[in-house]
Formats: C-alpha cells, sequence, structure tokens
C-alpha cells in the first residue's frame, strides 16, 4: 500500500472514529426529568358522567415493603394528595371527608414506592389490592395490562435492569359497592388507574410530581364527570 | 439462529478470502455511510444517520466482474421528546421517547464494473444476512426488537482514481433491504456511501 493511501485512510478512520465513540446508542443520557414517564389506564365500561363525589384517605400508603417496621411514611404526601385533589375538583369530582357528607361514589387511594430494579412496576389494574411482593419480582405479576383481558399492546415485552433508584406513585379510583369475587377474595373494579414514575434524583421532586399528576390527568379527558 | 449464523460468517470468510487473492486482483472499499430511512423503517425513525460505517473487499474473477463480501454499521437515532402514546384500548403512556436502530449488513456481492479507466462506474448486488437491533425507549424503558434478517442490497457506485496511483475516491448509492421476520418487522434505507477505493 502506498503512503498516499494510508494518509487517506487515516484521514477517514479518526473522524469516523470519533463518530463512533458513541456507539450504538447515543445520546444514551437523560436528564432526571427525562426518566419521568406518566402511564394511566381508564375502565371504559363505566360512565364517568354519573360520577359526582369522591373520598381519600390523607395517606398515600407505603407498598413495597411486607414489614410493616420498615416502612419509611411518604415525605410531603401533601403533595402527591393536593395535587390529585386540585386536578379531580378540576374534573367536576366533590370531595367528601367525613361520612356525615354521605356515602361517595367512589374512593381514591394512593399508594408509593421506591425501588432499585427497575422494571416497570405498576400493577394489574383489575387485581386491586398491593400486590408488591418485594424480592419476588415475577414479571406476571406486573404486566400493567393483563393479555388475558387487554388486547396485546405496544408495552414492554422485555424487563429491562438498572441500577436506578426510581420512585413511583400510583393511585386508583374504584368503588366499593362494584366488586368481583375472583377466588374468593373480594376485589373492587377499578374504574381509573394512574402510575407516575421517575428517577429519585434532583433538586425538585415536587415539581416533577406535580407536573406528572397533572399529566396522568390531562392524558385522561374520559374521566370527567361532565364533558 | 446461532447456527445460521456461523455458516454465514463461514461463507463469508472463504468468499472474502478468495476474493482477495483471486488472481485478477481486487478492490478494497472503506466507506463512510449515510443512511436515510424509507417505508415502515421511516415510520419509526425519520432522521437520517451520518453514523455508518462498511468495509468491502471484491476480487476480479474475470476483467469486469468481482466477487467479494461487505461488513457495516448503521446507527440510526431519533428522539421525539415527550410524547403521549395510547396502550390498547383505554391505556395512555407518556415519557420521554427514544427511539433507535442499529443496523449491521453482512453480505456476499458481485459487481460488474463497466470500465476500468479514468472513471470506473459499477453496478452490484449484495445478498446475505442483516443484524438488526432497534430499540424504542419511554424514559429508562425500551421494547427491543433483534434478529437476524435476511438482506438484499443492490448498488450503483463509482471510483474515481487519483491521478494514476490506485487509490481512488469511491462513491455510490446502496438500497438497503432487510426480510421480515416471525417477530420483528422489515427494515429499508437507502445509503449513500463515500469513501476511499484501493485497487490491488
Amino acid at each position: 500500500m502506498n503512503k498516499l493511501f494510508l494518509k487517506i485512510i487515516a484521514l477517514l478512520i479518526i473522524p469516523l472514529g470519533l463518530t463512533m465513540l458513541q456507539g450504538c446508542y447515543p445520546n444514551d443520557s437523560l436528564t432526571v426529568e427525562q426518566t419521568d414517564v406518566v402511564a394511566t389506564i381508564y375502565n371504559d365500561s363505566v360512565d364517568f358522567n354519573t360520577i359526582k363525589t369522591y373520598y381519600m384517605p390523607d395517606t398515600v400508603f407505603v407498598l413495597g415493603d411486607e414489614d410493616d417496621d420498615k416502612k419509611k411514611p411518604i415525605e410531603n404526601p401533601e403533595v402527591i394528595l393536593d395535587n390529585i385533589a386540585s386536578n379531580l375538583a378540576a374534573y367536576g369530582y366533590t370531595r367528601l371527608f367525613t361520612e356525615d357528607d354521605g356515602e361517595p361514589d367512589v374512593v381514591v387511594m394512593t399508594g408509593a414506592f421506591t425501588s432499585t430494579t427497575v422494571t416497570v412496576g405498576w400493577w394489574y389494574p383489575y387485581y386491586s389490592g398491593w400486590w408488591w411482593k418485594n424480592g419476588e419480582r415475577d414479571t406476571d405479576y406486573w404486566y400493567p395490562w393483563y393479555p388475558g383481558y387487554y388486547p396485546p399492546g405496544y408495552w414492554p415485552s422485555y424487563p429491562v435492569y438498572s441500577s436506578y433508584t426510581t420512585g413511583t406513585v400510583i393511585w386508583d379510583m374504584h368503588n366499593p359497592n362494584d366488586y368481583d369475587v375472583v377466588e374468593g377474595d373480594t376485589l373492587s373494579r377499578i374504574y381509573w388507574n394512574a402510575a407516575i414514575q421517575g428517577v429519585l434524583n434532583g433538586a425538585n421532586p415536587s415539581t416533577r410530581i406535580k407536573n406528572s399528576i397533572d399529566q396522568a390527568f390531562s392524558q385522561s379527558p374520559q374521566i370527567k364527570t361532565s364533558k | 439462529m446461532k447456527k445460521k449464523n456461523i455458516i454465514l460468517t463461514m461463507v463469508f470468510a472463504v468468499l472474502f478470502g478468495m476474493s482477495s487473492f483471486a488472481q485478477g486482483g481486487g478492490i478494497w472499499n472503506f466507506d463512510w455511510n449515510m443512511g436515510f430511512t424509507l417505508g415502515e423503517t421511516n415510520d419509526f425513525i425519520s432522521e437520517p444517520s451520518f453514523r455508518g460505517f462498511s468495509i468491502d473487499g471484491r476480487g476480479f474473477v474475470t476483467d469486469n466482474l468481482t466477487v467479494g463480501g461487505i461488513v457495516g454499521w448503521n446507527t440510526f437515532y431519533e428522539s421525539k421528546g415527550f410524547v403521549t402514546t395510547e396502550v390498547g384500548n383505554t391505556g395512555t403512556v407518556h415519557g420521554y421517547s427514544r427511539r433507535y436502530i442499529n443496523a449491521l449488513p453482512i453480505m456476499i456481492n458481485t459487481h460488474y464494473y463497466f470500465a476500468q479507466s479514468t472513471i470506473m462506474p459499477y453496478a452490484g448486488f449484495g445478498l446475505g444476512t442483516m443484524y438488526v437491533e432497534d430499540r424504542d425507549f419511554l424514559g429508562i424503558y425500551y421494547i427491543q426488537n433483534k434478529a437476524w434478517h435476511f438482506a438484499v442490497a443492490p448498488e450503483l457506485g463509482i471510483v474515481l482514481p487519483f491521478g494514476n496511483g490506485n487509490t481512488g475516491l469511491n462513491a455510490n448509492v446502496k438500497y438497503n433491504w432487510a426480510a421480515k421476520t416471525k417477530d420483528t418487522p422489515s427494515y429499508s434505507f437507502i445509503s449513500f456511501n463515500v469513501g476511499i477505493s484501493y485497487v490491488f
């Protein structure tokens, strides 16, 4: 090979090498905000126009650990509860606080957990209850849309692992008087279910939680009580 | 699947070796690839790729005809920022979208050189496999397709030799098509490739 050829090859390969340095997956770093995901699912057999009132406990339930002693209370639960409440108010729902206010049409329950294994972990909506089991992370449990009930969708066929610690807030709207009995358990039908999640890092968790809750509502116009 | 890869690699290695030592000499091409997606692939990622590279060895079996092989690598990337997507009938997800395609063609090929003078136009055809891995990210989650596809790549190009030397500028346009598999879609893109030809 002559020298000119080698020079030209070098000229060609050096910039190519630089381009290739980023590898198969360029632009692979995200800001913490870019890790935020919001997922919602509603029950299309429910007429949301008929629902007017709701009750929401003043607690964000801590999920993910069966040992109650290990559970740490959620910091600033009011950030979660107040934002859900204000969005529900904007969608036409009236919040009931005590039994004297009468029986609510639906109950809204909120929960939160952290996870260092980041496979998507929101539960399967028709199996109510807090199914999260620490350590037993069988993907079948948390396949968000159980194939028997929902058409096969687009959502994950592959679990993904990484070392991020994520925080997830989930809430659902259900009617305790509308239930199924499945294998001896009474399971309320979930009318609406939402999950927000992001990497636990960065300066503005409250802003991110608020933005994600707002997004969960704005992508669920079906649940408005007066459309 | 593994067996197929080994066989293809062997076929490739044998032909590549043959082409390099063929009595009529041959051509090595080192090309930078620019890719533009088509069809279904364009629906997935519409941004062009400037991240691609191929090495191509061709040995003359007659005065005008070469047989050889090519390996290459093309990376496509696109981010549409935050997106909201429906899932199933009543589900919706929202998150930061990034999409990737990595395509690695490994092919045997044949080319016909219409002339071998101050310009060397040629037409050719590649046949083999393309390993394609695509990822559709939402935040930190992704769905992945990966498979070895049957692939073909017709090509038109030209070599412009530098003076009297045995190197030249190589430029070609190639249609890359990977067949659909049982689990993964078909992929196609046009690539514009420029680089160096070393004629020996």
